[in-house]
């Protein structure tokens, strides 16, 4: 498995907006979606997990509704808002301006200075 | 925003819903990955434990999330207020403390306020009170000096009007009222003469029937018959008969026709009135005048017009009151006064002074409380130290430090209320006559709010420096490995510290000083010479109705001649033998007013062969004026008023014999600048028929109206020594006659012979108003002695509060250097030495306060010179005596903890270590 790095504070909530935007989920759901979309790359503390739903949905960036599960049980599905799909367009963007930032900043070799 | 609210509304109001769904949610989380990891091999019963590992803590989860919703605050809170009681009861000196400094500060403050308020806010019984004027004469060079206005002078401006809408006028008057239908004596009754233009000037009506017409009162007419009541004297004698109107009453002998009956709550100028009579003014009153004047002169303004502007035109007519009467008018001004100020005038700058007062003691108490509260802070210094260290959340402790301060703040706001009520209650049972208007008063909440605020701003401010500081520990002297084993507080709460304690120190000693001038100032009221001795002398009235007594008997220059019978001189002259025989009685006799109270019955006069001197400016046909007397034999005598020169008045100054007078030293001097008084002869100019009077004595002066106004020239002359006909408006006086009797015996046993004797002599002569003479001048100090109690109980508050914050200080000083005074006394320091170690701490600020506070005082107690009384403000005993008192008291709160610490024991301390 490739060296896993661990969730930079405030990406969190990006990687939660992603996996919700591709379809409704609930927190476990959340969970596997972040790991299958980033290949498993990135280790979420699964504690940190529900506060931060719980926060996203007191912002209004994403719903939550009482629905069924694959297995017929009850389960808390989150869906991404209008809002919270702004947000994730938002966010994107500002990361990868930041890290195309810093991408070429590491990579200037001696002679482009 | 509102959807956050919302949520949080939701969650809080169905908490179980909210926790349930949480635990489902959750357990549908450890559910699923148990179920994966079942389905890719794992054992259930591993699969569930290792489900629980990667989770983590639930309950944290879970408190993550109730934090999320923002539900913790409320069990932080909770936990919060419940930390904050335990260590305020932990400390309970501090605590004590902090919340009786707060409750006086914003309990007095709240008080005073709502008297304030009450007294000077509340409803003047007039229209749109900020339109009416009071109008007043000046004397030349005294601007200030406001004096009545003379009546032909009251006529020209009722005519002139200029920029005032209507102009009235009043006096104030007392009649007897007729026995009444079941045979009672008659009755002394108060009210006033109102010209019928008052009723429209004060914008008031009466609440049945009718005001004054000027068809029925035209000028000039003398005196009408109609009568405006009070409600109370319609209740009272009328039982509230519904066909009040058009019934009559019998007011001094004279028939007058009712027509209407004012509200109950009316009442122009502070003595409740029973009647209105109109004031029409006679022939001869407008032509001519004498000073002082007697009108009581009040405007309503134009709309539009201020009062400054009113004032210019005013200026301007005294040019023409001067031009129509030159020699009573010569240099005179006219001042415009706000209806509030006149009225209120007395006693606004009182109140305002107190309100100042109050102010300050709530300052010193906020000064306490932050003193007391930084030396808290600094103690704690090392528990929050430590609790950063461990990981607390700064904000956390913030907002802990907060809730202890606001619950500080609030317990000292609730003491505040219970202070307030009871200063309520205090101040209004205890009230003089001039805050009559001070019954059902409440706590002003606006006052009472912003008291509370400041106090807890205060409190919020210096509870959270502490707070504020962690991290940069420092700067405090605590780091939590030196914690504690430092030997010194650090520098910054310190400094705070000693400069709260200069500056209560400085503002009580602002307190104290006005207290003290206060209290000599009505100390020496006490002591004013009234050139009469009031004690066990009583009083009572006695006045006969004009109508068998007076007559009418023509006009001259229009205006009423009355032929007046001997009878009520007789009378009054046999009461007074009558009243020399009861026992108990040392002596009496009869006066027809008192002097000391009140009225002033001004005369002009002539002097007999004098060529008329020229006095600053006086042209030569000015007439002479002073108050004048009626007196029965044995008059002086029973008054214990010294003749300074010359004689009293005996029995052998019979009706038949030679007419004789007593000056009074104002007038000898006045009047007699070089020469003698007596023997001169001195004529009344009331009618023709008054024979020169012979002056045989001189007599001590006797402050006239109120107690502490300068005397002015006074004639004394015999109530039996009169002319048979007389003139509007001195005739009154014939027939009134205020008995003083000097006691032995207390007054229940003597008056009822008094009654008996009073009988005796006529069946008509009312027994009215008795009292001591004693206690109508003890009423007249009222005011100033309220004041000074006032102000003395808040400099005392002051001092004792400022007393408080310096042992604070100074025992928190010595707490602190407890390892340096411990190694300093192992090391053969001597004991005193450490005294004065510690007084030298003290002194520092003490000193400091002290010249703020005298320099601060020397500015603030200018603005108490309106209610001293012969006190400067700066006056250097009151100082002096304030610059020895203050360091006292402040040396006697540093020396516990100085003792304290000059008796350590260093073994004890530095074992402790």
């Amino acid at each position: 498995m490739a060296k896993s790095a661990d969730v930079l504070p405030g990406t969190l909530d990006m990687l939660i907006l992603k996996a919700v935007s591709l379809k409704p989920l609930h927190g476990y759901g959340v969970l596997l979606r972040i790991g299958q979309i980033s290949n498993q790359a990135l280790d979420i503390p699964q504690g940190s997990l529900y506060p931060a739903l719980y926060r996203l949905e007191q912002q209004g960036l994403i719903r939550a509704e009482w629905g069924e599960s694959e297995n017929n049980r009850r389960a808390k599905y989150y869906t991404l808002t209008a809002a919270g799909r702004k947000r994730l367009r938002e966010e994107t963007e500002s990361w990868n301006r930041l890290v195309a930032a810093i991408t070429a900043a590491l990579n200037t070799t001696p002679d482009e200075v | 925003m509102l959807r956050r609210l919302h949520s949080w509304l939701a969650a809080s109001l169905d908490r179980d819903r909210f926790e349930r769904s949480m635990d489902d949610e959750m357990r549908f989380h450890l559910d699923a990955h148990a179920e994966d990891l079942v389905r890719a091999g794992v054992s259930p019963d591993d699969a569930r434990r290792r489900v629980r590992v990667a989770f983590g803590g639930i309950e944290t989860a879970k408190d993550g999330c109730r934090q999320s919703r923002g539900l913790t605050w409320l069990d932080e809170l909770r936990q919060d207020v419940r930390y904050a009681v335990r260590s305020m009861v932990k400390a309970p000196i501090f605590t004590c403390g902090a919340v009786l400094s707060l409750g006086l500060g914003i309990g007095a403050n709240a008080g005073i306020f709502s008297v304030l308020k009450a007294t000077m806010l509340s409803a003047l019984p007039v229209r749109e009170p900020d339109r009416v004027v009071m109008i007043g004469s000046t004397p030349p060079g005294h601007p200030d000096a406001v004096e009545a206005f003379t009546i032909p002078d009251y006529v020209s401006l009722f005519e002139h009007k200029g920029p005032f809408e209507h102009v009235g006028a009043l006096l104030q008057w007392t009649a007897s009222v007729g026995a009444s239908e079941n045979g009672g004596p008659p009755d002394r009754i108060a009210g006033q003469r109102f010209t019928p233009s008052m009723f429209e000037t004060l914008g008031v009506a009466p609440e049945r029937g009718r005001g004054f017409t000027l068809a029925e009162n035209p000028m000039g007419s003398g005196q009408g018959s109609t009568l405006v009541i009070a409600h109370r004297l319609w209740m009272q004698r009328f039982n509230g008969d519904p066909n009040i109107i058009g019934q009559s009453i019998q007011l001094d002998g004279y028939s007058m026709r009712i027509v209407g009956v004012m509200p109950p709550e009316f009442a122009f100028i502070d003595d409740p009135s029973d009647f209105w009579m109109p004031m029409n003014f006679s022939q001869f009153q407008l032509r001519t005048a004498s000073r002082p004047g007697v009108m009581t002169v009040v405007a309503r303004l134009r709309p539009g017009v201020s009062p400054a502007q009113a004032q210019d035109e005013m200026n301007r007519f005294a040019a023409v009151l001067e031009r129509l009467r030159p020699t009573m008018n010569k240099g005179r001004g006219i001042k415009v006064q706000p209806l509030e100020t006149t009225y209120f005038g007395h006693v606004r700058r009182p109140l305002l002074v107190l309100q100042g007062a109050v102010g300050v003691v709530l300052l010193i108490a906020c000064a306490n409380v932050a003193g007391l509260l930084l030396i808290r802070g600094s103690a704690r210094q090392r528990e929050l130290a430590v609790r950063t260290a461990l990981g607390a959340d700064r904000r956390r402790l913030v907002r802990q430090l907060v809730t202890e301060s606001l619950l500080l703040s609030s317990c000292g706001g609730l003491a505040g209320v219970a202070v307030a009520a009871g200063m309520l209650r205090a101040l209004t049972s205890n009230r003089p006559a001039w805050l009559q208007s001070l019954h059902a008063t409440q706590i002003d909440m606006r006052v009472l709010a912003f008291a509370a605020f400041t106090s807890v701003a205060t409190g919020i401010l210096f509870g959270i420096a502490p707070a504020l500081q962690i991290g940069r520990g420092e700067r405090w002297g605590f780091g939590v490995n030196g914690g504690g084993r430092r030997a010194t507080a650090g520098r910054g709460p310190r400094r705070a510290q000693r400069v709260l304690v200069a500056a209560q120190v400085a503002a009580a000693l602002v307190l104290l000083v006005a207290a003290g001038l206060t209290v000599k100032s009505f100390w020496r009221l006490q002591r004013i010479d009234i050139g009469f001795d009031p004690q066990g002398l009583l009083s009572f009235e006695s006045r006969l109705p004009t109508n068998p007594y007076f007559k009418q008997v023509g006009m001259v220059d229009g205006f009423a001649q009355l032929e007046i019978s001997p009878e009520p001189a007789a009378l009054y002259d046999r009461v007074a033998k009558q009243l020399r025989t009861i026992p108990g009685v040392v002596a009496a006799a009869g006066i027809n007013t008192p002097p000391a109270s009140g009225t002033l019955q001004p005369v002009s006069f002539s002097i007999e062969g004098e060529p008329f001197v020229r006095r600053d400016g006086e042209s030569p046909d000015t007439t002479r004026g002073a108050s004048f007397f009626l007196v029965t034999p044995g008059f002086f005598e029973t008054m214990r008023l010294a003749i300074v020169r010359g004689r009293a008045f005996t029995d052998d100054d019979a009706t038949d014999a030679p007419w004789v007078a007593v000056v009074n030293e104002a007038m000898a001097r006045r009047f007699w600048p070089q020469g003698d008084p007596l023997g001169a002869r001195v004529t009344l100019d009331i009618v023709p028929e008054e024979q020169p009077r012979a002056v045989v004595g001189i007599a001590a002066n006797v402050p006239i109206g109120r107690m502490d106004r300068s005397p002015t020239p006074t004639i004394y002359v015999l109530q039996h020594q009169q002319p048979l006909h007389y003139r509007v408006p001195y005739g009154i006086n014939r027939l009134t006659m205020t008995f003083l009797l000097r006691l032995q015996r207390p007054p229940s046993v003597v008056m009822p012979l008094v009654r008996r004797a009073v009988v005796e002599v006529s069946s008509r002569l009312p027994v009215a108003q008795v009292e001591m003479v004693d206690d109508s001048l003890g009423r007249q100090v009222d005011a100033p002695r309220y004041y000074t109690l006032l102000l003395s109980v808040f400099g005392s508050i002051a001092v004792v509060l400022a007393a408080t914050g310096i042992y604070g200080v100074i025992g928190y000083s010595v707490a602190q250097r407890t390892r340096e005074i411990a190694v300093r006394i192992a090391l053969g320091a001597e004991r005193s030495r450490i005294l004065a170690l510690v007084a030298q701490d003290a002194s520092g600020m003490i000193v400091v306060g002290m010249i703020a506070g005298v320099a601060a005082a020397l500015a603030v107690t200018r603005l108490l010179t309106s209610v001293l009384w012969e006190v400067t403000p700066t006056d250097p005993v009151v100082f002096g005596l304030m610059l020895v008192l203050l360091p006292t008291v402040a040396a006697v709160a540093t020396l516990a903890p100085a003792a304290r610490a000059a008796h350590l024991n260093p073994r004890d301390v530095l074992n402790q270590d």
